[in-house]
């Protein structure tokens, strides 16, 4: 039978609420009003909308205890993030720390934060605290190698971006290598570069390129995954195996394309070798105005196709055995190529962007102007008066020439069977297989089913 | 005790003021960009009465100029509807609203695999001439003008598409609320260090697409807020989307690789969250040779 339904009075019905659940915890009287004294107390804008999470955020704040105090003696448990950070602080304070010593002759490092100024109008930034943290990093870098450091900039991966950092090679490096198989300081590998994942962790060195490698990495299209260690499974087969090869392929082709300087401020070195080298005279101008093309020129050797910069060394004809078919290689590009001849082959469409900045009603005679690449995507160079600054932030990929979607090189052709030998030799040794061995199956008695 | 007033949970895209917060994508806005986009984006705000501000979207790089895009959250019943505006860097002080599209032109949208070129007004159908100006008599009114395919019209269509296909919220960030309609939660404390890191906890903040979240968004009752969103665990192929802690690890971050340039961050443990997409508008149709 329906329970009878009598009124209430005041006094019975606060009862009825005040009634503690069978399970401990709140009455709804307390719990409501907790939830209108937490209405009261921050007075959000709409809270009858929001009712219901009102009330169920007064729950679980009733329900979060304070965490059991630890035993003596047993471990205490960190929480995963404070962890984290606090390792981070830690590389980061021993940044700051200020050396005693001098920093040594010969290390010199970016004014990064300058630097930066000039990247902001060009899109490309890391934010203000992070910048002058680079900039810490890289005094560190110069100072422990005690060499020359540009940054080159951050490549992005799917598990984390990486810093660069570009050093000049030194030729010592170089002495014990064939340079058949890898060029030198005068090659891809005039500079040495390193690689972290964060301000104030350790700069990994990336290993030399080889033009081998250089071929095959124009061939294939992937993203880094982030671990320098992990293998690359491509087609055609990366030689040399790993991420950090790859990487340093990417980062070699790009230099090459990309870093720019100003006409008037670099020229061609006099040397046999294509070279570019700085103008040494003091009162060196730039030749041209900034916002046309023509006054940009590069300020690295190009690679050619084979993946060199320089012709190939010339053969001992007393090592060779045998005799090989000479090799038709192509001719290095002339150094300072101006980049108003960067173009698509097909459609000459011009492969750099200039812009000014500020444009349009704020632009004025100290605007500088920056150049971006269409080829490769994130590669800036921003320029100011006679400082030339150059900075790649993106994945390391080229964009193709005309847009269709990448196709891996076909497999080789199927290589044929051994077949029928020449006819000169007098007795052939022709290989034939077996003829098939059939045997009957023996036959099996029939049984009865049963 | 609850005495603290709340900070206001940021929107779902950026602030200007949080433009600091993308340091770690590596991208950022000029400081004229910046400061000419705060003042257009108030101006269309109180210009067209729209009930909440205008937030950055991103960031269409072009040939002759790049596009700023901008949009507003116009709530509707269901789920609400973003409203897009856009500029381009050689005239940043006015916003323009994207114009709507016809499905033959959205066709035509997703078969251009050409960069942009910078130009709203450039002609997109190859020989395609402008309409002429028809004669008008003395005392009428001009016809209104014929629309041609545009450039501005493939660019609404892609920033259409990138909106649809990355743009991420974090759960718990909207909610659907006693009334059945989905609006922002107020209320929202941000994501835990751990919990951050999965992707399972991340969604798209767009009108439910799978069975099962469309059919939680329609039953009565109560909806959990990782009910009625998709889940980007569930994007193929499988590592299409990235996540990993910035170097503070203090802020989760997510990139997706479908659409190289989209950047969404979430400062843990914080209501902060903000997504852009700063690249070439387009689609990284090589994603599977790739990964």
């Amino acid at each position: 039978a329906k329970p009878q339904r009598t009124a209430m009075s005041m006094e019975e019905a606060k009862q009825f609420l005040r009634a503690e659940p069978a399970d401990g915890g709140p009455s709804l009287y307390d719990h409501l009003s907790q939830v209108l004294l937490k209405v009261i107390l921050e007075r959000p804008a709409d809270a009858n909308q929001f009712f219901e999470e009102i009330s169920a955020a007064v729950r679980t704040e009733a329900t979060k205890t304070a965490p059991p105090p630890a035993d003596e003696g047993a471990a205490e448990v960190v929480p995963p993030a404070k962890e984290a950070q606090l390792k981070w602080v830690d590389t980061q304070s021993a940044m700051f720390v200020e050396s005693t010593e001098d920093a040594p002759e010969g290390a010199t490092f970016p004014d990064l934060y300058r630097e930066a100024a000039m990247w902001k109008w060009a899109g490309i930034g890391f934010g203000d605290d992070e910048n002058y943290r680079l900039y810490l990093a890289l005094k560190a870098l110069a100072v422990s190698k005690e060499t020359g450091v540009r940054f080159w900039g951050k490549i992005i991966t799917r598990g984390g971006d990486y810093y660069v950092a570009e050093v000049k090679s030194s030729e010592e490096d170089f002495a014990e290598i064939d340079p058949n198989l890898m060029e030198g300081a005068m090659g891809p590998n005039k500079y040495t570069y390193f690689v972290t994942k964060g301000t104030g962790e350790p700069w990994t060195q990336l290993p030399h390129v080889t033009p081998k490698q250089i071929v095959v990495a124009r061939q294939i299209k992937r993203f880094l995954t982030g671990d320098l260690t992990a293998p690359v499974c491509s087609y055609p087969p990366f030689p040399g195996g790993t991420e950090a090869n790859l990487l340093r392929a990417q980062i070699a082709q790009i230099t090459a394309d990309c870093v720019l300087s100003l006409k008037g401020l670099v020229k061609a070195g006099e040397e046999d070798d294509k070279e570019v080298v700085p103008e040494e005279e003091e009162d060196a101008a730039v030749d041209g105005e900034l916002n046309e093309l023509s006054t940009w020129v590069h300020a690295e050797i190009d690679i050619m196709p084979h993946g060199r910069c320089q012709a190939m060394p010339e053969k001992d004809e007393e090592e060779e055995g045998g005799e090989e078919e000479p090799v038709e290689y192509p001719e290095p590009k002339e150094p300072c190529g101006e980049i108003a001849e960067d173009v698509v082959e097909e459609t000459g469409k011009a492969l750099w962007i200039l812009r000014t900045c500020p444009g349009g009603a704020g632009v004025g005679p100290k605007s500088l102007v920056y150049a971006k690449s269409l080829k490769w995507p994130g590669a800036v160079s921003v320029a100011a008066g006679k400082k030339v600054t150059n900075v790649y932030v993106g994945f390391g990929l080229a964009t193709s020439a005309t847009p269709q979607t990448y196709t891996p090189p076909m497999p080789g052709k199927i290589l044929p069977e051994w077949g029928l030998p020449a006819e000169e030799e007098e007795e052939p040794q022709l290989l034939t297989e077996e003829a098939d061995v059939t045997v009957a199956p023996p036959k099996e008695e029939e049984e009865e089913e049963d | 005790q609850p005495g603290a007033t709340r900070v206001p949970a940021a929107t779902t895209t950026m602030e200007l003021q949080n433009v600091a917060s993308l340091g770690p994508s590596g991208y950022t806005l000029s400081i004229e960009e910046k400061s000419a986009l705060q003042v257009s984006m108030l101006a269309i705000q109180r210009k067209e009465n729209l009930p909440n501000k205008l937030v950055f979207w991103g960031k269409i790089m072009g040939e002759t100029n790049d596009y700023l895009i901008a949009y507003s959250l116009i709530p509707a019943y269901y789920f609400p509807v973003k409203r897009f505006y856009y500029c381009t860097t050689a005239n940043m002080s006015t916003l323009v609203q994207m114009p709507i599209l016809s499905p033959e032109w959205k066709e035509l949208s997703a078969a251009i695999k050409l960069p942009f070129r910078g130009e709203p007004s450039a002609l997109m159908i190859e020989g395609a001439e402008e309409p002429e100006e028809p004669e008008v008599a003395e005392g009428e009114e001009p016809p209104p003008p014929v629309e041609v395919f545009r450039e501005q019209h493939r660019l609404s269509y892609v920033v259409s598409q990138i909106d649809h296909d990355v743009a991420v919220v974090p759960r718990g960030a909207f909610i659907v609320d006693a009334a059945h309609k989905v609006t922002k939660n107020k209320f929202f404390e941000g994501l835990s260090y751990p919990a951050a890191g999965s992707l399972a906890n991340y969604y798209h903040f767009r009108a439910p697409e799978s069975a099962r979240a469309a059919a939680c968004l329609e039953k009565p009752g109560i909806v959990r807020p990782a009910d009625f969103l998709d889940p980007i665990a569930e994007d193929a192929p499988a590592g299409v989307w990235s996540q990993f802690y910035d170097s503070s690890s203090t802020m989760s971050l997510l990139r997706s690789f479908y659409w190289p340039g989209y950047f969404f961050y979430h400062v843990c443990e914080t209501g902060e969250y903000g997504g852009v997409y700063i690249g070439d508008g387009l689609a990284n149709e090589d994603l599977p040779f790739m990964l």
